[in-house]
């Protein structure tokens, strides 16, 4: 029967005890604990935050990269097309120009040809004009009483008959 | 041993994060190794005193059958007197036998008595008639075992007054109370010097021990129960409960000196904890908690009224709860001393047969103590956790707080 007895005695000593041991823990140990080891979760929590961050800014940065690699590539690509261009451009426009100058040239030769030609016929029209006068005189053997009259008049032929 | 072992990883096996397991896993076997050793050394020397029957008085039943004087000599060992002597409370400490005579402590006894205080040592009952200065330490039947006053009768006899002594001694279970807290202040001391020595970094050493204990405390069952917001509040004395039940309940199983008394098996030292956490869970409680107590909802009007069944029933719930908080601890840890005490006596008893009887018998009894004790140390854990979850639990209750919609009538 003793042994479920309560006894005054130990339950005094034990009510003391834990009082004490209670509010020794609650005033000096538990805070410091608590503490430290929120401070450490927090510490912890925020690390990981940040590592997740880092990680996400990294992958970002990652993309980033391979958006300005792929767009410096497309550039590159752009580029090297547009200096094709331009290069069959010159091509084209010298290649025109070429031509230009080479059809001006033979059309300025041509003209002066021609030019040369209705000079060298003016000069050779004068020529008969007068060559056939005097062969007229000579062969008619008179001389015509108005000469500057024949003269017009064999121009006048000479004019008509269109060489 | 294994299946202690089994039973020991069975019951962490809540505890999911690694971490936990991995520091746990270190702590249950430092803690098992000391009191499997405590334990097999208790053994031995048990069954080396115990062996021959001449000498089988010597052994730890010394202190019992020594006090009986006038009878004879030789009477046989009783192994019921000797447990119950060993998980019962007592003025003096007994820490061994040296050639024949016992080695204790006397503790202090201090006594009011009408009024007075009375403080002596109580090695002055240390007498044949275990009386001193008008008071006796009863060795036999009325109040056996307890400090009674002595008076003079009417025809000059001396006999045992009507009233009885307060007896605020230091008993053996204080006293190891005492030690127990002081060791637990040691090794808060330690933990709080390595915090605040180590700040934020990871523990280290004591305080990696311990905080995974704590941690387990403050989540698993302040945490789970009371929710953040009201745990914080109640962390402290849940947290002081944990540690005291449990290092109670450890250093009790540590067989040597100054651990080894019964002291969460004491019904006091219950029921000063049952009473501390009834009274912090009326002082808690909220009006809705009283509405569930007498006006339950979801129970038919006619358990109510007009006799009010539910409510005293109810009511009625909110004084079991704590007396069976220390009926558990109590049961518990005492049946666990009487356990591991039976199978110690057990080479005792085999050994007044015949010698080779007692040594035939002792290696059973080693592995079946340290069976005892691997499963009482598992014991001591489990009952601290559900001490302390129960009063979570209760507090809750008393706060009407549901965390979720977790479990709330544990019982």
């Amino acid at each position: 029967m003793e042994l479920v007895m309560p006894g005054v005695g130990v339950l005094f000593w034990t009510c003391l005890i834990f009082l004490i041991l209670f509010l020794m823990l609650k005033k000096w140990a538990f805070p410091v604990i608590n503490s430290m080891i929120k401070k450490r979760e927090e510490k912890i929590t925020s690390a990981l935050e940040e590592a997740e961050a880092t990680r996400k800014e990294m992958a970002e940065l990652q993309r980033r990269n391979d958006e300005m690699l792929s767009e410096a590539r497309s550039e590159k690509e752009k580029i090297i097309g547009q200096a094709k261009e331009f290069k069959r451009q010159i091509e084209d426009s010298s290649r025109q120009k070429a031509k230009e100058e080479y059809d001006r040239l033979m059309q300025a030769a041509r003209a002066d040809i021609e030019r040369e030609k209705q000079a060298a016929l003016e000069d050779l029209r004068v020529s008969v004009a007068n060559l056939s006068l005097d062969m007229a005189e000579k062969v008619i053997g008179s001389e015509l009483s108005d000469r500057d009259k024949q003269k017009e008049l064999v121009e006048k032929g000479l004019k008509d008959l269109k060489l | 041993m294994a299946l202690g072992f089994c039973v020991y990883s069975q019951a962490f096996f809540f505890l999911e994060e690694q971490m936990k397991d991995l520091v746990f896993s270190k702590l249950v076997f430092v803690l098992l190794l000391l009191v499997l050793t405590g334990g097999g050394c208790g053994r031995i020397m048990a069954q080396a005193t115990g062996l021959p029957v001449a000498e089988s008085r010597t052994s730890e039943d010394r202190v019992d059958v020594k006090s009986d004087e006038g009878e004879a000599q030789k009477e046989s060992f009783n192994a019921g007197e000797m447990i119950l002597g060993h998980i019962t409370d007592k003025h003096s400490w007994h820490i061994c036998d040296w050639k024949g005579k016992a080695v204790e402590v006397h503790l202090p006894v201090i006594l009011l008595y009408e009024g007075r205080l009375h403080c002596f040592s109580s090695a002055r009952f240390e007498n044949p008639s275990h009386a001193y200065d008008g008071f006796q330490l009863r060795k036999e039947a009325p109040h056996m075992g307890r400090i009674v006053a002595v008076e003079a009768g009417a025809d000059g006899q001396l006999r045992i007054a009507e009233k009885l002594p307060l007896d605020f001694s230091i008993t053996k279970t204080v006293a190891a109370m005492m030690v127990s807290t002081l060791f637990l202040i040691i090794l808060f001391f330690f933990v709080v010097r390595n915090y605040k020595r180590r700040g934020e970094q990871a523990p280290k050493g004591v305080a990696a021990l311990f905080e995974p204990v704590y941690l387990f405390v403050r989540d698993e069952v302040v945490y789970a129960n009371l929710g953040k917001e009201h745990g914080d509040r109640y962390l402290p004395y849940l947290a002081t409960l944990f540690f005291f039940i449990f290092l109670g309940n450890f250093l009790g199983i540590v067989p040597f000196f100054p651990f080894g008394a019964n002291i969460t098996g004491n019904i006091s030292v219950t029921l000063v904890l049952a009473l501390l956490t009834f009274l912090i869970t009326m002082g808690s409680s909220t009006k809705a908690y009283w509405k569930h107590t007498f006006n339950t909802p979801g129970v038919p009007m006619w358990m109510k009224f007009p006799i009010p069944l539910m409510p005293a029933i109810e009511l009625m719930e909110i004084f079991t709860k704590p007396f069976v908080l220390m009926i558990r601890l109590f049961a518990n840890m005492t049946a666990g001393h009487i356990i591991i005490l039976g199978f110690v006596s057990l080479v005792l008893i085999f050994g007044q047969q015949s010698v080779a009887l007692g040594w035939a018998v002792s290696p059973l009894t080693i592995i079946f103590g340290l069976f005892a004790d691997a499963l009482e140390l598992l014991v001591s854990f489990i009952q601290a956790y559900i001490f302390t979850m129960l009063s979570a639990n209760y507090f809750a209750g008393a706060l009407a707080y549901e965390p979720g919609k977790a479990s709330n009538g544990a019982h």
